[in-house]
């Protein structure tokens, strides 16, 4: 039995959040997870997503977390005295990874409110739960505009900043640093992009912001003369993005996590070689079609176009961050990971994650291709295409077919008479024989002598036989009725659920819930 | 006693693990939104390939009815089931055994999960009275265990008699409840009769025309018929 570790996690659904779910549940700790209700989706079923999309992606299915609905935005973070009660009893620490991103003041106080309110309402909290080990993710930009070697260990009373999100992260670091009973540690990524091995996010801020808008306005002409003309971006080529991939920084998280005598420390989460923006343009024209974009040095440009006026407007966000140069040492943790070293940004890399943004949409298509999908489709049968006579070609022809392939019924030694009876348009009544094992015919029309006859409709009928329901939770939803032997007909019921779970082909899906406020830097 | 909660009382369920054995459980906590409740009921669902998960219709319903009535429930998977851990009891092995012995190896060993269950919700709750539920399949597994805390009843939804050792069940001394489906394919009137008639605890039998032994359309009838069982074996106790 592993040892009994009860992690309280907030910003699981941001992609960093997502990132640590997964790590914390490998290294067998027991999560409890703050997450809102949104729109449409319950905090529960927000969560289920997340870990559906981890087992599959792993092979073995992932424990789904304990869920408190709750939000950082309300007084006692919104939960009830059971879930207070319960993150009391079975967690000995807290990861704040939740944060909101954005760079200007929103009209409902972001980022301050989630920042730096929610902060202070979550140690509340912990206080009151007796929860004291704090795992505070915030920001490496907490540096502001200081320039040269920001050290781990340096605590500036006062720089100015860039922008409001980094002046709120750092009021959070020193809210948690000053807290009484709370004993913290804290995170300070870089830039976080996506998987360093699959590309995979749900965020597409920083680096992707900077490239979609290159994307869509070297490719689309705002007025017929721009046909010609290079898009011309106001940076020298050699401005250094400092990159992370966020599975090592979740790694890098959950080890220090574990790691008891290195906490009460910052660690810099950052890459020790940052890339140039000429490496990313270049790689950005082999997979992002951006010849055009052009380098037109930090002077700026004489006579944007519209496009690049747009560009420049668009960017300005980040802009500072590319005018300035601070280099972040990372002593301690490389001293506290010497078996996890950051990984550098290699062109393959940033090939991975260009080519998943693109394929993705840059984030824009999340209720459709980003969904997770249907389980599985049967081999040979797409439902989303089903003649007007599926159940018949499926009883006559396919199943045969997979029935033979199937070793399920000669080892059960099936010897049974049943029918299906399957009302509706694209419905019918079929009689199936097994003998010894051996599926010996399939005839129309239902036989007296039958064991055992399953009634249901065509629609029932699709769903089963491709995956979206089994047969036995179709029963129990009533959707199935069965005559005649009924022990029988529930034992064949397993039998078939699971001759269809064998037939499938899984496809690899891949989604992504994105948490537009609660995701991580 | 407490007053009785209105049944649309506001509920919190939790997702929880829990050790049995060497494996770890997943199941579902749910208790009134206040935190306080009048007991806790371990519900032992039917078996694994018959349906047998914690999202069962009748698991499923008393879970969720019974928190709403004021007692914290936990329902849970058995190991092998679901995101339970241990070996997958749907295996093409187990299920061609199945259709050919309507048993599988090792089968009664389930009652190790049970046990789990029943400390894991004494250690949640080791205040609360403890009730077990078990329906069908998970019915023949509540001899075995052994709570820490008093028992105040056990109830035996579509007790499998015909088909499972149910002599243990006489040595039992806690309040039984038992509801039968007067058309249950897994239970034979005339044995059933037969073996309640000869329980030592004070015990009653209801049976009713509840779709066979599935009671699918009748599951808040159930859960009520619970609820009251659970009340007065409160009252019988103070």
């Amino acid at each position: 039995m592993p040892e009994r570790r009860g992690v309280f996690l907030t910003g699981a659904t941001g992609l960093l959040g997502q990132y640590l779910l997964q790590d914390l549940f490998l290294k067998e700790f027991q999560v409890t997870v703050l997450v809102r209700d949104s729109g449409q989706e319950t905090a529960a079923e927000r969560i289920s997503k997340i870990v559906d999309f981890w087992s599959e992606r792993l092979g073995q299915k992932l424990p789904i977390p304990t869920v408190v609905t709750g939000d950082l935005g309300q007084n006692s973070l919104g939960l009830s005295a059971a879930d207070s009660n319960w993150i009391s009893r079975h967690c000995h620490a807290v990861i704040h990874s939740a944060a909101d991103l954005s760079f200007r003041k929103t009209s409902d106080g972001e980022p301050w409110r989630t920042n730096v309110e929610g902060t202070k309402s979550l140690i509340e909290l912990c206080r009151s739960a007796g929860l004291s080990e704090w795992h505070q993710v915030s920001t490496a930009f907490v540096c502001g505009r200081r320039t040269g070697l920001i050290k781990e260990d340096d605590v500036d009373d006062g720089p100015s900043f860039h922008n409001p999100y980094e002046e709120s992260k750092f009021h959070a670091e020193q809210l948690v640093r000053q807290a009484a009973d709370i004993h913290a540690t804290i995170y300070r990524p870089s830039i976080i992009i996506g998987d360093s091995l699959t590309g995979h996010t749900s965020t597409y801020t920083g680096l992707y912001r900077f490239l979609e808008l290159a994307v869509h306005l070297a490719s689309v002409n705002t007025h017929p003369a721009d046909d010609a003309i290079p898009l011309r971006i106001p940076l020298n080529g050699d401005e250094p993005w400092n990159l992370v991939p966020v599975d090592w920084v979740s790694r890098a998280i959950v080890e220090l996590l574990r790691k008891s005598q290195w906490h009460g420390n910052t660690f810099h989460l950052v890459s020790r070689a940052p890339i140039s923006t000429r490496v990313i343009r270049d790689v950005g024209v082999k997979e992002l079609n951006l010849q055009s974009v052009e380098f037109a040095g930090s002077e700026g440009i004489e006579n944007p176009c519209r496009r690049e006026e747009m560009f420049q407007k668009g960017i300005r966000e980040y802009w500072s961050y590319l005018s300035g140069n601070p280099i972040f040492s990372s002593r301690k943790t490389i001293a506290a990971l010497p078996e996890l070293p950051p990984p550098s940004i290699d062109r393959p890399m940033l090939e991975r994650m260009m080519r998943f943004a693109m394929t993705n949409n840059w984030g824009r298509e999340r209720g459709a291709s980003h969904a997770i999908v249907a389980p599985s489709q049967t081999a040979e049968v797409n439902p989303d295409s089903m003649p007007r006579t599926y159940c018949a070609e499926y009883i006559e022809q396919i199943f045969p077919r997979q029935n033979n392939r199937s070793r399920l019924a000669r080892e059960a030694g099936l010897n049974l008479t049943a029918c299906f009876d399957v009302t509706g348009p694209t419905g019918g009544q079929w009689t199936c024989r097994w003998r010894r094992g051996e599926l010996v015919s399939v005839t129309r029309g239902l036989k007296q002598d039958a064991a055992v006859t399953y009634h249901t409709d065509a629609v029932t009928f699709q769903e089963v036989v491709s995956g979206l329901q089994t047969p036995q939770e179709a029963f129990f939803e009533q959707r199935i009725n069965i005559t005649g032997d009924m022990e029988a007909a529930l034992k064949l019921t397993v039998l078939f659920g699971q001759f269809l779970a064998e037939e499938r082909v899984t496809q690899p899906v891949l989604t992504d819930v994105n948490d537009a406020t609660h995701s991580c830097v | 006693m407490p007053p009785i909660p209105a049944s649309d009382s506001p509920t919190v369920t939790e997702n929880v693990q829990f050790p049995a054995g060497e494996h770890l459980l997943h199941g579902e906590l749910s208790y009134p939104e206040t935190g306080l409740a009048r007991g806790v009921v371990v519900i032992a669902g039917p078996h694994p390939l018959l349906g047998g998960n914690m999202q069962n219709n009748v698991v499923r319903c008393l879970g969720g009815g019974l928190a709403q009535m004021g007692f914290m429930t936990l329902r849970f998977d058995y190991r092998g089931v679901g995101q339970s851990g241990g070996p997958r009891i749907d295996t093409a092995e187990h299920v061609a055994e199945f259709w050919q012995t309507s048993h599988v190896s090792h089968e009664m060993d389930f009652w190790r999960d049970v046990q789990g269950a029943v400390e894991f919700a004494g250690q949640t709750s080791p205040d609360f009275p403890l009730a077990l539920v078990g329906y069908s399949f998970g019915c023949a597994l509540l001899p075995q265990v052994r709570p820490k805390q008093d028992l105040n009843g056990i109830v035996l939804i579509a007790p499998t008699v015909a088909k499972h050792d149910y002599d243990t069940f006489h040595s039992v001394t806690s309040p039984l409840l038992v509801v039968a489906s007067e058309d249950d394919f897994a239970t034979d009137g005339a044995r059933l009769d037969d073996w309640f008639n000869k329980l030592r605890m004070p015990g009653r039998l209801v049976r009713k025309h509840c779709d066979n032994h599935f009671f699918r359309g009748h599951e808040d009838w159930l859960t009520e018929t619970v609820f009251q069982f659970l009340t007065a074996v409160e009252g019988h106790d103070e």
